[in-house]
């Protein structure tokens, strides 16, 4: 059953003004439950305000947007803080966000928010920093004097500490060091297979999307270009290059190969794949 | 939602008034205030109220945008209003028992009223046509004599342009924030005046902590320009008076000379 789904859905900013602007116009989309979904799209061309409509922080110029099945803005403005819990949203840079003495209860900020019991909203906070790798003794820090990369992780854990059906996350690596952002990407990675929830991650990096999404969303001037499966998603990058995105760097390199006669096959998107058909193409060799 | 604010709020353009010096402009607006609590009947308040449509007109920015600006005052206006309506007394014209609504009040309030709007709607002028950068180098010039007697003009000047500079970011930021803690399902519309003020402090937090964060990187920013103070500075865009300023200046001032004849003539609303 589809988790999100969007009819019609069409966002203007400051309408009647005279910087009125479509971010959004006229989405139908429909996501499935369990899905990892990465999302890309040029700077400007409605990412970020299409993910925004997920939780119901912004409603729809016109148009709808079902979370499991309701319609979330018929059912009136008390049920919107429901949605909000049940479509997990973290925003960019979300360390920004932290404000309490410690790190836990930060982290407690979401569940309390539900109206959860202390001992529910101690196994929550407990689990979540499991979750992003934090240590039972870092709960006791001020948000303000751990590191950077344990920020961004304690502020993750505020969200999934509301145990979201579905987790967005918008950019969670960005101003990350290479190390920070793979531990970042494993652990979504991570919460996503043991858990089962749905997961979208909006992401500028081809390799960090080809590598853990299942499916694709391209966004393309306020409208979704495409949403499909990743292997289809990079199979021209072409059309991938006109709206300033691109392909994994591998990816490209296979693609040149393949046009030059070398390489005939699926589509290649890590490292691990490229290395695999390399060898299959210099043993073929061998053989001949 | 806060984007709605406009206080000061600086529509670009490339009319007459736009171009004036902003020293003049702040000159002018000075002049202006007078020109606007000196008459003290209604003929010569709507003298002046032609020479703001005027200016408007010459200026090329609507007059909707002023029924913008002069919302938030409206209930001041109310409430002067009613006041004078019924507490001066003279010739009665409707009788309600405990309060009377007197000529003498009607006309007063209307000149109130009259009053309030011309001085909104003649000093916004000022915002729409300079932009802050502008307005605030223009104070810094007009000041300059005091820094004898110790005023520190130039730190003053530089903090409003900084001030003014960061408004908009710190809305934006605000409204980020407040997205991403309602994301985790921060309430801030319902409850006593208690939660309402708790609800704050999940935002107010990362405001002051980035508001900080910026400081000390904008203060590193300018260092590296190698800031320091106002003493020995140049400036990149000089001030030169021109015809057109003397113009406007010799304008306003045979307005304010009009009005003042215009008030010895006509007799006076305050008996």
């Amino acid at each position: 059953m589809a988790v999100i789904k969007t009819e019609h859905l069409t966002y203007i900013y400051g309408a009647g003004t005279p910087y009125e602007k479509r971010a959004l116009d006229d989405i139908n989309l429909s996501i499935e439950a369990g899905e990892f979904v990465g999302v890309i799209g040029h700077t400007g061309s409605g990412k970020s305000t299409l993910i925004q409509h997920f939780n119901a922080l912004l409603k729809p110029t016109s148009g709808k947007v079902y979370i499991d099945g309701v319609d979330v803005w018929a059912a009136g403005k008390a049920a919107l803080q429901g949605f909000r819990f049940d479509v997990g949203l973290v925003f960019q840079y979300p360390e920004h966000q932290l404000f309490e003495e410690t790190v836990y209860k930060d982290i407690a900020f979401g569940p309390r928010n539900m109206g959860l019991s202390e001992r529910e909203i101690d196994e929550r906070v407990r689990e979540a920093a499991h979750y992003v790798g934090l240590t039972e003794a870092m709960l006791d820090h001020s948000p303000f004097e751990i590191s950077g990369g344990q920020k961004r992780r304690a502020a993750i854990a505020g969200v999934l500490s509301m145990r979201p059906k579905v987790l967005i996350l918008d950019e969670p690596t960005a101003g990350l060091d290479p190390r920070g952002r793979d531990q970042i990407l494993r652990l979504i990675a991570d919460y996503h297979r043991t858990t089962g929830s749905t997961v979208l991650i909006v992401s500028h990096s081809m390799e960090d999307v080809a590598r853990y999404a299942s499916r694709i969303l391209i966004m393309n001037n306020a409208k979704v270009h495409a949403y499909l499966p990743v292997r289809e998603a990079f199979s021209d990058p072409e059309v991938l290059m006109n709206m300033g995105l691109s392909v994994p760097p591998i990816t490209r390199v296979f693609h040149r190969l393949s046009q030059k006669g070398l390489y005939s096959g699926p589509e290649v998107l890590t490292l691990e794949e490229g290395k695999a058909a390399l060898k299959a193409m210099l043993g073929g060799a061998k053989d001949a | 939602m806060l984007k709605d604010i406009t206080i000061g709020q600086y529509f670009a353009g490339d009319s007459l008034i736009h171009r004036l010096d902003p020293r003049i402009k702040l000159i002018l607006t000075m002049l202006y205030i007078a020109m606007v609590f000196i008459p003290t009947n209604p003929a010569g308040l709507i003298a002046v109220a032609l020479f703001v449509v005027a200016c408007y007109g010459v200026s090329g920015i609507s007059l909707s945008t002023v029924r913008r600006s002069l919302k938030p005052i409206l209930p001041i206006v109310v409430f002067t209003t009613i006041l004078n309506i019924f507490f001066i007394e003279g010739r009665v014209l409707v009788n309600l028992g405990f309060v009377q609504i007197t000529y003498e009040g009607l006309l007063v309030s209307a000149l109130m009223v009259l009053r309030i709007v011309c001085l909104i709607a003649g000093t916004s002028l000022l915002t729409y046509t300079t932009s802050p950068i502008a307005l605030t180098d223009a104070i810094e010039r007009l000041f300059a004599p005091m820094r004898r007697i110790g005023v520190p003009v130039h730190e003053l000047a530089m903090m409003m342009t900084i001030a003014l500079r960061f408004i908009p970011t710190l809305i934006e930021e605000t409204d980020k924030i407040m997205a991403a803690q309602k994301a985790r399902g921060a309430d801030m519309e319902s409850g006593g005046l208690v939660d309402r003020v708790r609800a704050l402090i999940p935002i107010l937090v990362p405001l002051f902590v980035s508001a900080f964060r910026r400081a000390l990187d904008l203060a590193t920013a300018m260092e590296c320009r190698c800031y320091r103070g106002g003493e020995g500075r140049t400036r990149m865009r000089q001030m030169q008076l021109m015809p057109r300023d003397m113009v406007a200046l010799v304008v306003t001032v045979a307005g304010l000379a009009g009005v003042i004849m215009l008030n010895g003539w006509l007799p006076s609303v305050y008996g």
